[in-house]
């Protein structure tokens, strides 16, 4: 809202649009954006390629240990920057004040998506500031829609329209309010009485009460997040396929779907959301056959009785129920679930840095806008591979998509990714978890995303009192 | 002023010191030891698919060092009355934010404490005066009422009612930080009621027993025997003495301005220090949990000890020592 980015991405489609760059050529490892004449700051400060430069190696700055490096640290030159060996980036090219250049070490699918992270910073009043606590952001200033107007900590946040905004007219909403409730059941109360005109976050408990309010536009985005069970496929029981199949193939998902998603969500298939350009579509899922479950368990040689221990994070209502399910239909197998509700960041600290677990039910992984982010989340390699799964075939098919720069090309590879990943059921993807997107009557021209909710696009939005 | 108050408080402050030291060092400890780390929760699970980051991230915080350099650190820059910067809310300095957050809290539970003890000691009274009339078998009845309701339950129920069917107040008071004054009471409105309804009840109790008490002292039958009139035997020598143990009672509610609106701050997303305890302990947020843990103690503490030396001024036969 206050930074805009240097490529926009369609939130329905997920295809990269121009943003603060008008256009852009790819010649296989180099990227030529071409930034807009009329880009310009909040302050009336001109944009140029010289601020874009900026920005990345903001992103590389070790000082501001930006989650993101990772994204652009295959820019050429970008290592050296990190080490400290390089003043500047020797990949990024500031041709003239309206274009700049950055070259890869490698083909990367990703990076032109990535762009979508570039919010663009003014150079010139950032300066040496790093880290989170910089000045800067007390009185931050962008290129977006909006310029911050006010903010308090626990109270509302404020921004109004931004007159220098690059987009003619735009927005028309001419300011807006971002206030945060944590009580689900004031959040939907808030939403009832006006207090607030939109949230992405009701609890989809509560969908037939807010259908039935005349004043609210209910909508129930495509889905995005694929919920199920992540195995630690270094636990010797769950180490071989069969015995993760096994697991799958005993829960019955279409019922678990029909009795606990409210008759939103529905079972899951595969690691690509639905939504996804790469989602494939004949792929055919696991199927709940009970019979078959325990033979592939005889085969895998656990034996009866065996603990596992599954965990969920507490207070989310559906994984719970999903545990209790999940407890009752292994007994079917043979197999006992030991329980474990965890507080949220305990359980995401036992997953992501320990590796201490043997399964969980919290998404971390599975992808919607840009599949090649089942590289960080499967490839053996890599950090984020909380599975610990580690298979050559798979391994490679990963590599090939993330350097695939042909959409084609990339779908065909991301189908048989998909058909490899219910061989080897690193994750069971058992059910998507729905949601809600609730917005006041008379909000006209918004873009509902999966991926980024209602307001990704509050720059389009219009109003007519009904 | 009895003899020797301020020596006794001098010396009560001293020993304040030593206990706010063991308590920030057994808090210190347990926060550490508490499963959870702060870069992960603050940046989720890609913070680990990074290792880089998360190396960087501990160093910048000073979470690579020893615990007890850690702790020497911190406690080295309480001196100077710095409570350290936020891990998230905007990094924003310790104090500031909490002290923002304290009014908010502070100016709740105030006002709810007061209109409760206002409210309370009147009622307490008729109830004792007139015992087992039917005022006070009403008192009786609305305080276990009162005393019994969840209070969660009586706020969704306000927020439904008064809120959603009729309109007449917002459901939520996040926005009460920015309105002016009268604009700004109707933010106040629905958690001052849910908070006030038990104060009232158990201060009500506690003011009735305390009548009841007194009523068959000595000292009330002798100035009964004296001839004094009704209202001057009440007053003055009947209700002074039953007002000493309410000091207590109020002395042992006031801490829970503090802590004890976690619940109903975060229904009616008040942003006061409960709120803010609440999302700092979800968050690992290290120097705000502390600096909240500390107030807290030191509240406790306080308020304990002015309550012995009110005890001291209100009831000559105390003594301090």
């Amino acid at each position: 809202m206050l930074y805009d980015e240097l490529v926009h991405i369609n939130p329905a489609t997920y295809a990269p649009e121009p943003g603060i760059a008008e256009s852009w050529t790819i010649d296989n490892l180099t990227f030529i954006f071409k930034i807009r004449e009329n880009a310009t700051f909040s302050d009336g400060s001109d944009l140029t390629a010289d601020d874009v430069a900026f920005t990345y190696e903001q992103y590389l700055n070790p000082a501001n240990a930006s989650p993101r490096a990772g994204k652009y640290q295959i820019i050429k030159g970008a290592e050296e920057f990190i080490a400290g060996t390089a003043d500047t980036v020797s990949g990024i090219t500031v041709i003239d004040p309206k274009t700049i250049s950055v070259e890869l070490t490698e083909p990367n699918a990703a990076f032109l998506y990535n762009q979508r992270f570039i919010f663009v910073v003014p150079k010139a009043l950032v300066g040496d500031q790093s880290g989170p606590d910089a000045e800067f952001y007390n009185a931050p200033v962008g290129a977006g829609p909006y310029v911050f107007e006010s903010w308090s900590v626990g109270s509302d946040f404020v921004a109004t329209a931004n007159p220098n905004y690059w987009q003619e007219g735009k927005p028309a909403i001419t300011s807006f309010t971002h206030r945060v409730i944590a009580d689900a059941n004031s959040l939907v109360l808030a939403l009832e009485s006006g207090d607030i005109d939109g949230s992405n976050y009701p609890a989809p408990t509560s969908r037939d009460q807010l259908q039935e309010n005349a004043d609210l536009q209910v909508i129930i985005p495509p889905f995005a997040s694929p919920n199920g069970w992540l195995f630690n496929t270094t636990v010797e029981a769950l180490s071989t396929p069969q015995a993760r199949l096994a697991i799958s193939m005993a829960l019955d998902t279409a019922t678990f779907a029909a009795d606990s998603l409210l008759g939103i969500g529905e079972p899951g298939n595969g690691p690509i959301a639905p939504d996804s350009w790469a989602f494939y579509k004949e792929l055919t899922p696991i199927p709940y056959d009970v019979e078959q479950a325990k033979a592939l368990l005889a085969e895998a040689g656990v034996a009866e009785g065996t603990k596992i221990r599954f965990n969920v994070n507490q207070g989310n209502v559906l994984r719970e129920d999903w545990l209790t399910y999940t407890q009752q239909a292994l007994k079917q197998i043979g197999i006992e679930v030991v329980p474990e509700l965890l507080e949220y960041a305990t359980l995401s600290d036992q997953v992501t840095i320990q590796g201490a677990y043997e399964v969980t039910g919290v998404d971390f992984c599975g992808v919607t806008a840009e599949p090649s982010e089942l590289y960080d989340q499967f490839y053996s390699g890599s950090a984020g591979n909380y599975s610990k799964v580690n298979d050559p075939e798979l391994d490679d098919l990963l590599t090939q998509a993330r350097r695939e720069l042909d959409i084609d090309a990339a779908k065909e590879i991301y189908q048989q990714i998909q058909v490899k990943m219910l061989e080897l059921v690193p994750m069971y993807f058992a059910w998507y978890r729905p949601f809600l997107h609730v917005v006041r009557q008379g909000y006209d021209g918004y873009t509902d995303s999966a991926a980024y909710g209602l307001f990704h696009t509050l720059e389009d939005w219009t109003y007519t009192a009904p | 002023m009895p003899p020797g108050v301020w020596s006794y408080l001098i010396r009560r402050t001293l020993i304040l010191i030593p206990l706010l030291i063991g308590l920030s060092i057994v808090m210190f400890t347990l926060i550490h030891a508490a499963p959870g780390d702060p870069v992960v929760a603050m940046m989720g699970p890609t913070a680990a698919g990074n290792p880089q980051y998360v190396e960087q991230a501990r160093a910048n915080l000073g979470l690579d060092k020893p615990l007890p350099v850690q702790y020497i650190a911190w406690a080295k820059n309480l001196a100077r009355g710095d409570f350290g910067t936020a891990y998230t809310f905007g990094n924003k300095p310790v104090l500031e934010l909490i002290k923002g957050r304290f009014w908010a809290t502070v100016m709740l539970q105030g006002i709810a404490l007061l209109l409760g003890i206002l409210i309370a000691i009147p009622i307490g009274i008729v109830s004792a005066t007139r015992q087992y009339s039917k005022t006070d078998n009403a008192v009786t009845i609305f305080s276990f009422i009162g005393l019994a309701l969840p209070n969660f339950w009586l706020a969704l129920l306000l927020q439904i009612w008064v809120a959603v069917k009729l309109g007449w107040l917002p459901v939520i008071s996040t926005g009460q930080a920015n309105a002016e004054f009268p604009e700004r009471i109707k933010y106040f409105i629905l958690p001052v009621l849910v908070l006030v309804l038990p104060n009232i009840a158990y201060f009500a109790r506690f003011m009735r027993s305390s009548m009841l008490e007194v009523k068959n002292q000595d000292y009330v039958t002798v100035a009964r025997a004296k001839g004094l009139p009704n209202k001057s035997v009440l007053y003055r020598h009947s209700l002074r003495n039953a007002l000493i143990p309410m000091i207590t009672v109020i002395g042992l509610q006031i801490p829970t301005i503090i802590g004890g609106a976690v619940i109903i701050e975060q229904i009616f997303a008040w942003p006061g220090l409960g709120d803010l305890a609440v999302k700092a302990i979800s968050q690992r947020d290290y120097p705000v949990i502390l600096a909240i843990t500390l107030l807290s103690g030191a509240v406790v503490m306080i308020v304990n000890l002015l309550v012995d030396v009110f005890y001291a001024i209100a009831d000559p036969r105390v003594a301090l020592s």
